[in-house]
């Protein structure tokens, strides 16, 4: 057991490291890419005064994406962990759904919303919607973790309708909503990445605290409760952190898709389903992902952009289908 | 022993052909209903005149060509829906597939919307039959081979599938992100609608769906023996995968064609196979018939729903069904009896 745990050590190191640099070059080359030319000599000389184009759009831009990687990477771990379903992820149980709803209220049918308050109304809604599936896969006896998944299949169908719904309603400004459900970092600025990081940091570090937490979870309930954990409770506290990472990040971001069902099972082939690992690893490898994503998605076509979620999905769901249809598929 | 089970069967069969009745009853007033309910300055006194070989004013256009075609195409399209519902459930042993819930929907949209954009100024008819139907075919072959690699339990499925809706859902979104054109249209249609539904539409519905339907009943009993489990039917000297390749086939056609006319509409086939099964038990020969009447109804009280929920505003029915499926899904969640987890 112990080998075993010190051979992943090494190599979560190793994978760390290298996914880390992996993300500085990234990130460099997303400063320096997009649909204004610019040189190297320039972005440094932007990034040391602090201003001009890089600074002004593309710095907060990457870190956007980083920080919604490392959220939806987390979030969808946390959410892995408490249903115990390698399938759960905030944009299958419903939480994005509830918060693009709220979003495309706001586009469509409040006429000329404040900005600001688009982030809002998108966390409120991810919250909202987190909350009823949570009462509503509540019973005597606690939540069981398989009801909570399907409970927000359920939930997530029908917002989905209602946003159909309101989209055909008002099909004019539908293009904006769209975009926006996809998920999308066009014009973000620094004060959506000032709207995302303490999300980021605090939840973050709960998460990596919790992972002894998570770790008991994937046992046997029986052998859970008998370890004096009160189970209910801790699954609440590890939803709602879930919740909140996930929020904010459709908050600033829209609904990414497949970071959070995707990149925990990268992790967990990487580096094992040791939860103290697994959820750094998630982290890094979700801003890797978004980040190249935003970067292909600026680069392909300009001047037209795709919509950052929309490349997640492209490259996320054909991983994911691989995974579900091999043989082997019952064992992460 | 053997006069328990048969007075069972007895008793059972009464209900079964009470409730075929009663549904064909209602079935055939909500149809009736439909069909000149809010048609302007319709009175009874036009009712001879309605029957009457070319009268060519317009209450009796209205009635003959906007309303009639699209209320039998409602119940066309329900029935063929519910027993798709039926054959998928039967097919799978899983009490929560559905063309919506596993993603097939989701695929036949993509490949219409696609071609859509394609083939846009051009006739576009057959176009969109033949992407509805590889789509359903692509999605559908996809969930096939999820469904029975043995891990995959109802859940996971279940979770596989709507993964699957996304990522295809993606696909389309950003399509029309992209090459926006005919948004307004494009966005009507994948809500799933019957609005506009003309004699044709119905036509083409018909070439397949009857056929499928007739085969659907005929093999019925064999569901059953499925229903069993792959072991036990192949006791019984089934060949399990001629009836899941049929089933298959059944439900592309069948999926395809509703699709092909009406875009992607969920839920008919969760929903009414439970209810047929609450009346009639789980025998298929009898649930397959019960459901495709009860879909059927369903469809069209959707639609009339649909043109009355937010009047002038016409809500597609796919949305209404979308919106009934949810709480039932969580009431099979959380039913006491026959619970699924």
């Amino acid at each position: 057991m112990k080998q075993y745990v010190g051979q992943y050590s090494k190599r979560f190191a190793v994978i760390m490291v290298g996914s880390l640099l992996l993300l500085a070059l990234l990130a460099i080359i997303a400063l320096r890419l997009g649909a204004v030319p610019t040189t190297f000599a320039q972005v440094i000389n932007d990034l040391w005064l602090q201003d001009g184009l890089i600074w002004e759009y593309r710095v907060p831009r990457v870190l956007i994406a980083i920080f919604v990687g490392i959220n939806m990477a987390l979030a969808g771990s946390i959410l892995q962990g408490v249903t115990r379903n390698p399938l759960a992820a905030p944009d299958i149980i419903g939480i994005s759904a509830g918060g693009g709803l709220a979003s495309v209220i706001m586009i469509l049918v409040v006429p000329s919303f404040p900005q600001m308050m688009l982030p809002l109304a998108a966390f409120g809604g991810a919250v909202f919607a987190g909350m009823i599936v949570y009462f509503v896969s509540y019973s005597r006896g606690g939540i069981k973790p398989e009801r909570l998944a399907l409970t927000g299949v359920a939930i997530s169908a029908g917002v989905q309708a209602l946003i159909t719904l309101l989209i055909v309603g008002y099909a004019l400004n539908a293009a904006q909503a769209l975009v926006w459900l996809k998920g999308s970092l066009y014009a973000r600025s620094w004060q959506h990445v000032e709207m995302i990081w303490p999300w980021t940091l605090v939840g973050g570090l709960v998460a990596l605290i919790a992972y002894r937490q998570l770790n008991l979870l994937l046992l046997n309930e029986e052998t859970v409760r008998g370890l004096g954990m009160r189970i209910d409770r801790t699954r609440l506290l590890l939803l709602v952190v879930s919740v909140a990472l996930a929020g904010s990040s459709v908050a600033v971001a829209g609904t990414i898709g497949f970071v959070g069902l995707v990149i925990p099972h990268a992790a967990r082939l990487l580096v094992g389903s040791d939860f103290r690992l697994l959820l750094p690893t998630s982290a890094v490898l979700g801003a890797l992902l978004v980040t190249l994503s935003d970067l292909v998605g600026r680069v392909v076509m300009p001047p037209v952009e795709i919509p950052a979620g929309l490349v997640t999905a492209l490259l996320g769901a054909p991983y994911f289908l691989y995974l579900l249809l091999r043989r082997k598929a019952a064992k992460f | 022993m053997y006069t328990e089970s048969s007075g069972r069967r007895e008793r059972s069969l009464s209900a079964f052909s009470l409730s075929i009745g009663f549904f064909s009853f209602l079935l055939l007033t909500v149809i009736a209903l439909s069909c000149v309910v809010g048609v302007t300055g319709l009175t009874w006194s036009h009712l001879p005149s309605l029957f009457t070989v070319l009268s060519d004013d317009v209450i009796s256009y209205t009635v003959w060509h906007v309303r009639v075609p699209r209320v039998l195409l409602g119940a066309v399209l329900g029935a063929a829906l519910a027993m798709a519902g039926c054959l998928m459930q039967a097919v799978t042993r899983n009490h929560l597939a559905d063309p919506e819930v596993m993603g097939i929907n989701q695929g036949a949209s993509m490949l219409v919307v696609i071609s859509l954009m394609l083939f846009g100024s051009q006739d576009i008819t057959w176009v969109i039959i033949g992407a509805a139907f590889v789509g359903v075919a692509l999605s559908g072959s996809v969930m096939y081979r999820l469904a029975f690699t043995s891990e995959y339990t109802p859940t996971r499925l279940v979770l596989s599938g709507l993964a699957i809706s996304f990522f295809f859902g993606s696909i389309t979104t950003g399509f029309i992100v992209l090459f926006e054109n005919d948004l307004m249209e494009i966005l009507y249609w994948m809500a799933g609608k019957l609005s506009g539904a003309s004699w044709a539409d119905l036509r083409i519905a018909l070439i397949g769906i009857i056929p499928a339907m007739v085969l659907c009943v005929l093999l019925s009993n064999q569901f059953n023996i499925l229903l069993l489990g792959e072991e036990m039917a192949r006791g019984l000297g089934q060949n399990v995968e001629r009836v899941r390749r049929i089933a298959a086939f059944l439900i592309i056609v069948l999926v395809g064609s509703a699709v092909a006319v009406a875009g992607p509409i969920g839920y008919v086939g969760l929903i009414v196979p439970h209810m047929a099964r609450s009346i009639v038990g789980s025998d298929y020969r009898k649930v397959v018939p019960l459901a495709a009447l009860m879909g059927a109804t369903l469809l069209v009280l959707a639609d009339l729903a649909g043109q009355w929920v937010l009047y002038p505003t016409e809500t597609p029915v796919g949305i209404i069904t979308a919106l009934l499926g949810t709480p039932f899904f969580i009431y099979l969640l959380r039913r006491r009896k026959g619970r699924i987890l």
